[in-house]
């Protein structure tokens, strides 16, 4: 199968989704545009976690000044996918756009802010394989939504790695 | 003849150290294993923020899949913790302390 993520030679990715999936995505950046105005629940925690984890003081520094900015980068890319999705051109099912370098980097960032948020509430742990559950399972759709996500999170990755500048750094 | 001289290029001998082996880096970032994020969007992230070739990033996302943390960069307090905060916005589950 065809990745619906292609790295083009002028730095864009080439998006193809059904209109289904490019709905779903839009659901999902909706669902964490929501989710954020509720941050202290417990799986959002993930999304912000501590850079001093055994120092307070100055983990609450660190908090002070960089989590307002963190909270207001992800809802910019929120809103940059659910743009995107809607400025896209949809036809017949098919659903086709051109991400510019950050937008395509939103892509990346929700998608996976959305799977951490969703594995954490599925208790994913990385002893078990992730297979989807019974159709009846309570958890099946949630856990099909985060295997969908989990794959085209991979997608995208390989299109934005064959994208990056030559390392900075030589071996 | 003296104007010459005044403007003649002057060989500046700049030290050959890179800024990553500089001498004052108390401060370590560790990347810490968790069992969502995927291994290629680690190593992705590593390469982009870091700047670091694709063998490198895999060797330190290996580190931190394999023995469960890694540490990705050393070097001064506010450059690390600007590094951290690129990563918490990648998701990456980040912390960083004084290299003891």
């Amino acid at each position: 199968m065809r990745s619906p993520f292609t790295a083009r030679p002028d730095g864009t990715i080439d998006v193809r989704l059904s209109e289904v999936e490019a709905q779903t995505v839009r659901r999902v950046a909706a669902d964490m545009g929501e989710a954020l105005a509720h941050t202290d629940e417990p799986s959002m925690h993930r999304l912000f976690p501590p850079a001093y984890p055994e120092d307070a003081g100055r983990q609450e520094e660190f908090a002070r000044f960089t989590r307002d900015e963190l909270l207001a980068g992800k809802r910019a890319a929120i809103e940059a996918v659910i743009g995107s999705i809607d400025e896209g051109g949809a036809k017949r099912g098919k659903f086709a756009t051109i991400l510019d370098d950050e937008t395509a980097g939103c892509w990346l960032r929700v998608l996976n802010d959305a799977r951490l948020v969703l594995g954490t509430r599925l208790d994913i742990s990385e002893e078990e394989e992730h297979r989807p559950l019974p159709a009846d399972h309570l958890r099946a759709p949630a856990m099909n939504l985060y295997l969908y996500l989990s794959g085209l999170t991979e997608l995208l990755v390989e299109a934005l790695a064959e994208q990056l500048p030559p390392a900075d750094h030589p071996i | 003849m003296l104007a010459e001289t005044i403007i003649a290029p002057t060989r500046v001998d700049r030290p050959e150290v890179e800024e990553d082996v500089a001498p004052d880096r108390p401060w370590i970032i560790i990347v810490w294993n968790d069992p969502i994020n995927l291994m290629s969007y680690v190593t992705f992230v590593l390469q982009k923020l870091f700047g670091y070739p694709r063998p490198k990033a895999h060797k330190l996302m290996m580190e931190v899949h394999t023995l469960g943390k890694s540490v990705v960069f050393s070097g001064a307090q506010e450059r690390c913790e600007a590094y951290v905060s690129s990563l918490h916005e990648h998701g990456l589950w980040a912390t960083m302390q004084k290299d003891d």
